[in-house]
């Protein structure tokens, strides 16, 4: 298990998160849920290492040695976040490159990710001759590729049009069910949080406090009928009737 | 019909004018001479003519000049990584790249003397300015996503650097490349014009001029037109081979 404890972070005077406290279970997607700019990235970035937070701390229970909680990060523009000089399948080893020295045993790697993701035809392609959904699909290689303690996607869908949306979150939860690793998602589509996450966190602008949490017990695997169900309508509805008071 | 095709019916047609002109004696032949005698110009330039020296000559002060120019200029740029003295830097690139470099031709002749190193090292001043400015910002520019990536799969500073700040900057230092090889084409030509040299190109235009071969005159200035169209063409057909990723 992952426990965010009391997480405060300001930039200056401006107070960013306010005391942001969630688990996170093993094996459990959740996704964070909230307006522009209210600090879900930064949020992010602080688990994944790549910014300090002023107060709080990030604890990995039942962990065997005490190193930091590794991360897979997927951004959401991969036109930045994949490197144009490289092939889709460079990128994909640019993961590799620091921890797994030897060459052979690199190739290895990468070509199991490329057969998990289906992506031999496009391996040699750059990323901007593939499509977006490819794209980000490549990316989401990437961070497999890692092995990471948790994969966080900063809204990894939404850069894409609707289908291409679909058929990756599609892609992604056939992925996710092979090794069920903790995922936090942050996202600004309600179906989206339905269809991915067990737990959704519904953030308030800044300063960011979370305002409640909902848990997600729609059965997996999930598919796309399932949006349309009971549940799903009655976890909706909390969302928008929690989202909407916070506006007025 | 192709584009070259229709460029050369051009050619063909200002050419035909111009016989016509010179034939009718509209224009002065001695100061105008017609085609044929440029081309046979042209002809003998290569026959019996020491132009093949010329470019010789010519070219060897180009490429030592862009070669140690563009090394020093990328290094300079590179130094500025840790942003640490940058603007000051910038202030006095653009001050001195304000200065003709053929105005300051006189102080390199009178520290250096008349001979090919102060030729040379005007055109290695004048290139590593270029280059220097095109690789700060080259790096200026990086886009942070990048840079959290290459955090985030844990590279260490030389990956880093080899991996995603130098192909970011490679775009802004390749457009600093082709600038300076138009660039110091001219240098190369107006020094052999005013520097006394026994060989090259800005010296055979010169001395036709002096000694009033008009036909050979034209045919050297289209000579180094010729030259100069190819070089920048082979260039940006490497750069787009090599820097594909430019604007993508």
């Amino acid at each position: 298990m992952i426990k965010v404890i009391g997480i405060n972070k300001s930039y200056g005077t401006a107070a960013i998160l306010q005391n942001i406290s969630f688990d996170i279970s093993d094996g459990q997607i959740v996704a964070l849920f909230g307006p522009n700019g209210c600090g879900k990235t930064t949020l992010l970035k602080i688990i994944a290492g790549l910014d300090k937070q002023d107060s709080g701390e990030i604890k990995q229970l039942n962990k065997s040695d005490d190193s930091d909680l590794s991360a897979g990060l997927v951004f959401q523009d991969h036109r930045f976040s994949l490197l144009p000089w490289m092939t889709i399948r460079g990128n994909i080893e640019l993961a590799l490159i620091s921890r797994v020295k030897s060459k052979p045993e690199r190739e290895e790697k990468v070509n199991q990710i490329i057969n998990r993701l289906n992506l031999g035809k496009h391996q040699y392609k750059y990323p901007y001759q593939v499509s977006g959904g490819l794209s980000q699909l490549s990316a989401f290689g990437r961070a497999l590729a890692l092995n990471p303690d948790i994969y966080l996607f900063d809204e990894p869908f939404s850069a894409l049009d609707y289908q291409s949306a679909l058929k990756l979150q599609q892609q992604f939860l056939a992925l996710w069910e092979k090794d069920k690793k903790s995922t936090i998602i942050v996202t600004h589509s309600i179906d989206e949080a339905i269809l991915l996450a067990d737990q959704i966190i519904i953030f308030s602008g800044l300063p960011a406090k979370i305002l409640d949490i909902i848990s997600n017990n729609i059965p997996r695997p999930r598919s796309l009928e399932q949006l349309g169900g009971d549940l799903s309508q009655r976890i909706r509805q909390k969302i928008i009737s929690i989202a909407q008071s916070f506006l007025i | 019909m192709s584009n070259w095709k229709k460029q050369l019916i051009i050619i063909l047609i200002i050419a035909w004018v111009w016989f016509l002109l010179a034939e009718s004696e509209i224009l002065p032949v001695l100061l105008f001479p017609p085609p044929q005698k440029i081309i046979s110009a042209f002809w003998h330039l290569f026959v019996g003519g020491t132009i093949l020296s010329d470019i010789g000559a010519t070219f060897m002060r180009l490429f030592i000049g862009l070669g140690i120019g563009s090394l020093l200029g990328i290094l300079i740029g590179l130094s500025t990584l840790k942003s640490k003295g940058r603007s000051g830097l910038i202030f006095w690139i653009d001050f001195l790249r304000s200065i003709p470099a053929a105005a300051l031709l006189p102080i390199f002749l009178l520290l250096l003397g008349l001979g090919e190193i102060s030729k040379i090292t005007l055109v290695i001043f004048s290139v590593t300015l270029i280059m220097s400015i095109n690789t700060i910002y080259g790096i200026k520019n990086i886009n942070n996503i990048r840079l959290m990536v290459a955090k985030n799969l844990l590279l260490n500073t030389w990956q880093t650097f080899s991996k995603v700040i130098f192909p970011e900057a490679l775009p802004h230092i390749s457009s600093g490349l082709r600038q300076s090889i138009s660039f110091s084409l001219i240098i190369v030509i107006v020094i052999e014009m005013l520097v006394s040299t026994e060989y090259g190109l800005g010296r055979r235009v010169v001395d036709y001029h002096l000694t009033f071969e008009i036909s050979s005159m034209y045919a050297v200035i289209i000579l180094i037109g010729i030259i100069g169209y190819s070089v920048n063409k082979i260039y940006v057909l490497l750069e787009t081979k090599k820097v594909h990723w430019i604007g993508k």
